[in-house]
């Protein structure tokens, strides 16, 4: 049976912490918190399931994955947020894995929770993740702040049964306020890339994300919640183009 | 002499600016809400009084202020509001001139995204901006020069219109207005519609379109708040 080191970055994660500590009982070998300087009872969570508990400051969603992995002891990692826990079935599952490890990685699907309502439908279900993985396999990759793991080319991973359960928001207030901060980080992060955000790419890209969200991958069968979930995902994608545009016409202005 | 009163909704990064132009009235009232840091710093540097009041009406919170006026004539402003060097010259000279009590409309100037917004609703927008503590229910004129509707930055303009959908949500909400699903799907594009093309958000082009967009979506945004406030009852 191989040894997994479980991975958490966390920044004020008294909330659900709890739950994602928990569900690594007996899954895990070793436990490695990387914390942002949270603010609230992070700290004396960790202190209490005995995890190690590392301080970082926050370089970036993927940078601070990225430096989590250098951390762990052994070869095989579970990478977790702290809002995340894994199902009983997900457990189940990669106990399996543990002790017939034959692929690079293992993607999941991840299981929303907005509002105390469980999202099975439009983009964010079954919004697959790589948490399970060789340590060598791959690197922390994507724009911030979305963050993904990236296997090397030729690499081979597998599906694990069951969820990995994330709250998400707890209100439309919080869903909001992320909403206007990862709209800011996505259109730095394409501008640093020098993409451009023409008028076509303004009205184009909210619309068909909405349809595709809500239409074609059935966002109506999650009823009100869904609904707002759609409009938002409209609303995210407007505001990273505008905001895109913004910076490219400062930056016009600056020369 | 002129009596300045200056309504902030927590509009800390706004507020300096529109202060800063302000040097020509005699006392400066700001009412509203205002984070404690940027009092005190305010307060030593530009001698302002202020008073904390949580009414979102802003008729109410210009009724408040006037009763603490010093002088005749009151210069009423939001925090994103910018008096310019003309329309500073225009309100003194009337201040000094003007025997009978009447009260002052200007138009708006507004940049948004680097481009002047000609239409948008805000051509035939007038505002009052100047009248005397006598000048209820009495005539008004116009003034010649525009006041400056500030534009600092996208996020500041968005997090603003938030701002503004929760102060509307509490208001229905105090009204018991209960939100339903034509509030949600056909107000705001009927928001947008109206914003196109009556409001000729549409002749000013591109920034004309994203502006009518940010109407609408606050349209929706206050229907959601007023949601909110009933769900969070259950």
């Amino acid at each position: 049976m191989i040894k997994l080191s479980a991975v958490i970055i966390t920044f004020n994660e008294e909330e659900h912490l709890e739950k994602c500590l928990s569900s690594l009982q007996n899954i895990a070998d070793e436990i490695v918190v990387v914390d942002s300087y949270s603010t609230d009872g992070t700290k004396k969570i960790c202190k209490d399931f005995g995890v190690r508990f590392i301080e970082q400051k926050f370089l970036g969603y993927k940078e601070q994955k990225n430096f989590a992995l250098t951390q762990a002891k052994y070869d095989y990692i579970l990478s977790l947020d702290g809002d995340e826990a894994l199902s009983d079935t997900l457990k189940k599952s990669i106990i399996e894995v543990k002790n017939n490890w034959n692929k690079d990685g293992y993607y999941c699907n991840r299981l929303n929770n907005y509002c105390g309502q469980w999202i099975r439908h439009s983009d964010w279900y079954p919004d697959r993740k790589l948490r399970l993985f060789k340590k060598e396999s791959g690197t922390w990759k994507g724009i911030n702040p979305h963050d993904c793991f990236t296997l090397i080319s030729g690499k081979k991973s597998g599906q694990l049964k069951g969820n990995l359960l994330h709250w998400i928001y707890r209100d439309y207030e919080e869903h909001n306020q992320k909403i206007e901060r990862f709209s800011s980080i996505a259109a730095q992060a394409y501008f640093d890339l020098g993409i451009k955000a023409s008028f076509f790419k303004i009205l184009w890209r909210p619309s068909w994300a909405f349809f595709k969200a809500y239409f074609l991958r059935r966002g109506f069968l999650d009823g009100f919640n869904g609904w707002v979930i759609c409009i938002q995902t409209y609303n995210v994608t407007f505001l990273k183009y505008i905001k895109l545009r913004e910076l490219w016409r400062q930056n016009n202005m600056k020369r | 002499m002129v009596s300045a009163v200056v309504i902030s909704f927590d509009d800390n990064a706004y507020l300096e600016m529109c202060l800063k132009h302000l040097s020509f009235a005699s006392q400066i009232i700001v009412i509203g809400t205002l984070d404690s840091k940027v009092h005190g710093r305010l307060k030593k540097e530009l001698d302002i009084d202020y008073i904390e009041n949580k009414n979102d009406e802003i008729s109410t919170l210009f009724e408040i202020a006037r009763r603490d006026c010093k002088h005749d004539w009151i210069l009423g402003l939001e925090a994103n509001m910018i008096v310019p060097t003309k329309l500073k010259s225009e309100i003194q000279s009337i201040v000094e001139t003007q025997k009978t009590p009447k009260i002052f409309k200007a138009k708006t100037q507004f940049d948004f995204m680097g481009k002047s917004m000609k239409f948008s609703g805000f051509r035939t927008k007038w505002k009052p901006i100047l009248w005397s503590k006598k000048s209820k229910n009495i005539g008004t004129s116009q003034l010649n020069s525009k006041f400056t509707t500030l534009y600092l930055d996208f996020d500041s303009f968005s997090q603003r219109t938030t701002q503004i959908a929760k102060r509307k949500a509490f208001k229905l909400y105090s009204k018991k207005v209960k939100p339903n699903m034509i509030d949600f799907i056909w107000k705001p594009f009927w928001t947008l519609k109206k914003e196109c093309v009556f409001n000729l958000c549409i002749l000013d082009g591109k920034q004309g379109f994203i502006l009518a967009y940010l109407r609408a979506f606050m349209q929706l945004k206050t229907y959601l708040f007023l949601w909110l406030n009933y769900r969070n009852l259950e």
